[in-house]
């Protein structure tokens, strides 16, 4: 008896109609297409422009936080304590990178300058150059060898004729002079037997005959004196006349000496060129020569060429070293500056009045670089300066202009005024983000506000009621009825699809996605569903108005 | 001394009497006492199961992880406000300690933004959130108002009921999973600001027929375009919470703009109007309108005391949020609780001013535990609260659950009880003959004059 009883609870426990209470009743429909007009609203949140940002520092980490949100600072007050900074390994590091960099410095500016060898390669340019100099010279020389040798016998034995003309001048005059000078050494000798009268009769007292004027020609004396003075005088004249064809002659042989050294000279210069022309090389030997002293000289200009290049580059890299040597110390020294004032820094404070807003740090917490810790924004509402960027459709923002007033959803703001319009940069092609100021609210950072901008009337394939879109982590779907039939019945289970809400109005909702079409869409549940989980279908109609 | 003795004679004969007695029930009743302890660990269980069963607003946890590999944890937090007078007041902003304003949202949404990215390896410190990213959130506060239907001629009398007026903000449906009956719930991103939600009741009241969006209905002069009907709950506790009452949603802005107006704002001020009786330090001009909310002018009477920042400047109490809820992800069993603990404004985890809860998990039997003990000291500190109806009926629900933790308790004791028993009588029946009858030597030794063995 108990055992039937039991069994009978069992039974009666897993009973269908017992089992169907605890399946959750649904209501399904389908997704009709039809037309949705639906606002097209923006959200987006409250930037106050005018607020200032008390930024991290880095790496440091919160001691004590002395304000929070809502507080009243003033400028100076000390927002929060710093830690201090128990490892400073890395300004020592950069210290020491600094020490190096300096003494790198330091020794560079006092190291000499090295020989690039520039000098030594412009010194062969200039010596290969002289070298080719010469050669092409002795070239030249050799080209007009056979023409010196030539001109120059040429003028030796013209001055070889000159000179044998000359000599024989010479020797003809000196003849001549000797000749004149005998014959008035033998007028001499004439001469002296009756001088020698003459000063017997002077000595004795004989006057001497007045000498005839000049032109005069003398009377013959009659006096023996004056007989001898008329031989005496006869034979001075002829010595005068004598002495005058020496003149002559004499004129005769210096002339003609005189041009004997000129010609002598002339003769050896010849010689010298002769002989001079022949120690030149021969012409294939000065071409050869020519040659060798211009690859000589290319070559050498290459090195310099390559030498200077090298030189500059030299240049170049040790400009370049100090330059970046500069600049790692320079930017060593800001780092260092910057990490040292980090060190030093043990509290931050307040660089504007206001309200404390949006704090970040906690105490304990370690800090990243160039983030907000917290905000401070103006105490007086009147004095925000508050905007908010919504994002439209380009479709919706058409409609839109500077100076356009949008209605505000927001409870504490009074107007919100369209201050300009630009791409968004997140999606440049389809949207546009439509900048607006905030006026006459309380309007604190980051609060959402909602506007409306315009309405929009469109057709769309799938419009099903709102309560049938649901959302999770991932996003909206809805849930389609999968049945099957067994020979205990029908079976009705739901199966998650993913879909995007095109537009809504609230009451109604266009969704797109796979699977929707001819499917029934639970519009309405008991109790929460999970994907696959089995329901039971229940009557819209009938149970709309129950 | 032979009074004496006959006394301990009769206890002594009594006690074994009574051993007997007992030594007999328990070789004889295991049957009963196992059929006992079932039934009331099936009560226990299916009672249970039926409370856990409504309360599915404090499962939604487990719907909006579907898929993922991380286990989200839905938080809930609980603010104070002042209602100047009575419940038709608004709940408005007192202080930052213990209240939570809409600015505060934002506030929150970074910080728990911060956590969320550091969570998923990203940079903690994020910029302004226009909504939240890999989690969720919502916030509402309720107050009473008159909603009426609009009348053809102005001179007919109008249709009103007094009903509660939910603001909500954020995605409020991802928290609260009604049984939609016609049209949605207000859109996250809101489409129009006068739209509004009816429960099942105001709209049966209204219009006997839940198939009524598109309708309009009229609160505090404001026409309500109405987009959906939704039945929030129907079970005893429900009933008990307050969950089987007039009440409408609207965003909480619209709200925030109805009940606490600015003093320049002349389009909203008949909204401020109305019943107050209060001392007023806000803008309410005192005039009257029938058709006002009937909180209108609370909302701007002075019940800012203490209050901070905007609110000292502008001279108006700002609306308070009431319930501020989070669904968030979390790696490490408990660390949502204080990652929300950690990013409300101004928490004291010594001096707690808000309520924070974990809605998620908080039917477990430790979570009862803690809840019914020590006795009263959950009341008691949640005694200054003003409570939304979930948050009532969930509380309904944790005592209740208790009492059926209890059933279910004493029905394993019994079976405990019982299991021994028939171990006891099976070890008896090893014994052939010695089942019933009497045995030839009793279980408890005679007495012989010397005190039994404890």
């Amino acid at each position: 008896m108990i055992a039937f009883v039991a069994i009978l609870a069992v039974l009666t426990m897993f009973s269908n109609t017992i089992m169907n209470a605890t399946i959750p009743k649904v209501v399904a429909s389908y997704a009709s297409r039809g037309n949705l007009a639906s606002t097209n609203g923006a959200t987006a949140p409250v930037v106050v422009e005018n607020s200032t940002k008390i930024l991290t520092v880095d790496g440091r980490t919160v001691d004590k936080v002395n304000v929070s949100n809502y507080d009243t600072v003033n400028v100076g007050d000390v927002l929060f304590t710093l830690k201090p900074v128990e490892n400073t390994d890395d300004l020592t590091e950069l210290q020491t990178q600094l020490t190096t960099l300096q003494r790198e410095a330091t020794y560079a500016a006092r190291t000499p300058a090295t020989d690039n060898g520039v000098q030594a390669a412009r010194d062969a340019v200039t010596a290969a150059q002289q070298t080719l100099n010469d050669a092409q010279n002795t070239l030249t020389q050799a080209n007009g060898k056979a023409a010196t040798i030539a001109a120059a016998q040429q003028t030796i034995n013209d001055k070889n004729a000159a000179l044998t003309a000359a000599e024989a001048e010479v020797t003809s005059a000196s003849a001549t002079v000797e000749s004149l000078q005998s014959q008035m050494d033998q007028i001499d000798t004439e001469i002296a037997p009756l001088q020698s009268q003459v000063d017997v009769y002077v000595a004795l007292g004989t006057p001497t005959p007045t000498p005839a004027a000049a032109g005069v020609t003398p009377t013959p004396g009659t006096s023996d004196i004056e007989i001898l003075c008329a031989q005496i005088n006869a034979y001075n004249a002829q010595k005068a006349q004598l002495q005058s064809q020496v003149a002559s002659a004499q004129a005769r042989v210096d002339t003609a000496s005189a041009a004997l050294t000129p010609l002598k000279t002339a003769i050896e210069q010849a010689q010298a060129t002769i002989d001079a022309a022949n120690s030149i090389p021969s012409v294939s030997s000065a071409q050869t020569a020519v040659n060798t002293a211009q690859a000589a000289l290319t070559t050498a200009q290459t090195n310099l060429h390559d030498t200077q290049i090298n030189a500059q580059i030299a240049v170049d890299k040790a400009q370049d070293e100090v330059t970046d040597r500069n600049a790692s110390i320079a930017t060593l020294q800001q780092k260092i500056a910057v990490l040292q004032a980090k060190v030093d820094l043990t509290e931050v404070k307040a660089t504007a009045a206001g309200y404390v807003f949006n704090v970040g740090v906690a105490t304990g917490d370690v800090m990243t670089a160039n983030q907000t810790a917290m905000m401070i924004i103006p105490e007086d509402s009147s004095e925000r300066q508050c905007t908010v960027s919504f994002s439209f459709a380009s479709s919706v923002a058409e409609s839109l202009y500077v100076g356009a007033q949008l209605e505000i959803t927001s409870g504490y703001m009074q107007t919100c005024t369209v201050v300009n319009i630009k791409p968004d940069p997140t999606n440049p092609r389809d949207m546009r983000l439509v900048k607006c100021t905030i006026d006459g609210g309380d309007a604190w950072p980051d609060e959402q506000v909602t506007v409306k901008a315009a309405q929009s009337n469109k057709d769309y394939d799938n419009v099903i009621a709102s309560s049938a879109v649901n959302e999770d982590n991932t996003g909206s779907f809805v849930y389609v009825i999968v049945g099957s039939s067994s020979p205990l019945g029908d079976k009705y289970t739901v199966k998650r699809v993913t879909v995007t809400v095109e537009a809504t109005n609230g009451t109604l909702s266009a969704i797109s996605g796979d699977g929707l079409t001819n499917a029934q869409i639970v519009v309405r549940s008991e109790k929460p569903l999970e994907d696959g989980d089995r329901v039971r279908l229940e009557d819209l109609s009938s149970s709309s108005n129950s | 001394m032979a009074f004496k003795d006959s006394i301990k004679e009769y206890f002594r004969d009594t006690g074994k009497i009574n051993r007997e007695r007992f030594r007999k029930f328990v070789l004889n009743a295991p049957f009963f006492v196992l059929l006992a302890a079932v039934v009331l660990i099936v009560i226990g269980l299916v009672g249970a199961g039926k409370l856990k069963a409504a309360r599915e607003d404090q499962n939604m946890a487990k719907y909006w992880q579907q898929g993922a590999s991380t286990t989200y944890r839905q938080m809930s937090v609980y603010a104070r406000g002042a209602r100047n007078g009575d419940s038709t007041a608004p709940l408005t902003y007192v202080d930052t300690d213990i209240s939570l304003k809409k600015s505060d949202v934002s506030l929150i949404r970074t910080a728990l933004q911060g956590v969320v990215n550091s969570t998923n390896g990203q940079n903690k410190t994020v910029a302004a959130v226009t909504a939240p990213i890999g989690w969720e959130d919502a916030y509402s506060t309720t107050v009473e108002a008159t909603v009426s239907l609009p009348t053809a001629n102005s001179s007919d009398t109008a249709v009103t009921a007094d009903a509660q007026l939910v603001g909500v903000g954020g995605n409020f449906r991802a928290f609260h999973p009604f049984k939609y009956m016609s049209g949605g719930f207000l859109p996250e991103t809101i489409c129009d600001t006068n739209q509004i939600v009816l429960n099942d009741v105001l709209a049966w009241r209204f219009y006997k027929s839940y198939d009524v969006t598109g309708n309009v209905v009229l609160i505090g002069g404001t026409e309500y375009t109405i987009i959906g009907v939704v039945r929030e709950g129907d079970s005893s506790v429900d009933e008990l919470a307050g969950t089987q009452v007039p009440r409408a949603y609207i965003y909480f802005d619209t709200l925030a703009k109805t009940y606490t107006p600015k003093s320049d704002s002349s389009s909203n001020s008949s909204a401020a109007s109305g019943t107050s009786t209060g001392s007023s330090a806000g803008t309410s001009t005192g005039s009257t309108s029938s058709t006002s909310a009937s909180a209108g002018s609370t909302a701007a009477s002075g019940t800012s005391t203490g209050s901070t920042g905007s609110d000292s400047d502008s001279g108006n109490a700002e609306l308070a949020i009431q319930c501020y809820e989070a669904m968030l992800p979390e790696l490490v069993v408990g660390v949502a609780n204080s990652d929300v603990k950690n990013a409300l404004p101004n928490y004291s985890i010594n001096n707690p001013q808000l309520y924070v809860v974990s809605d998620t998990g908080r039917f477990s039997l430790t979570r009862v535990w803690d809840w019914m003990f020590p006795i009263g000291q959950s009341e008691s500190e949640l005694a200054n609260y003003d409570f939304p109806f979930w948050e009532k009926a969930a509380q309904i629900t944790t005592t209740r659950l208790f009492y059926e933790y209890a059933v279910c308790t004493s029905g394993i004791v019994l079976l405990f009880i019982g299991g021994t028993m028939a171990i006891l009588r099976a070890r008896k029946l090893r014994r052939p003959g010695k089942l019933l009858a009497e045995p030839e030597t009793p279980l408890i030794p005679e007495n012989t004059g010397e005190e039994p063995e404890s």
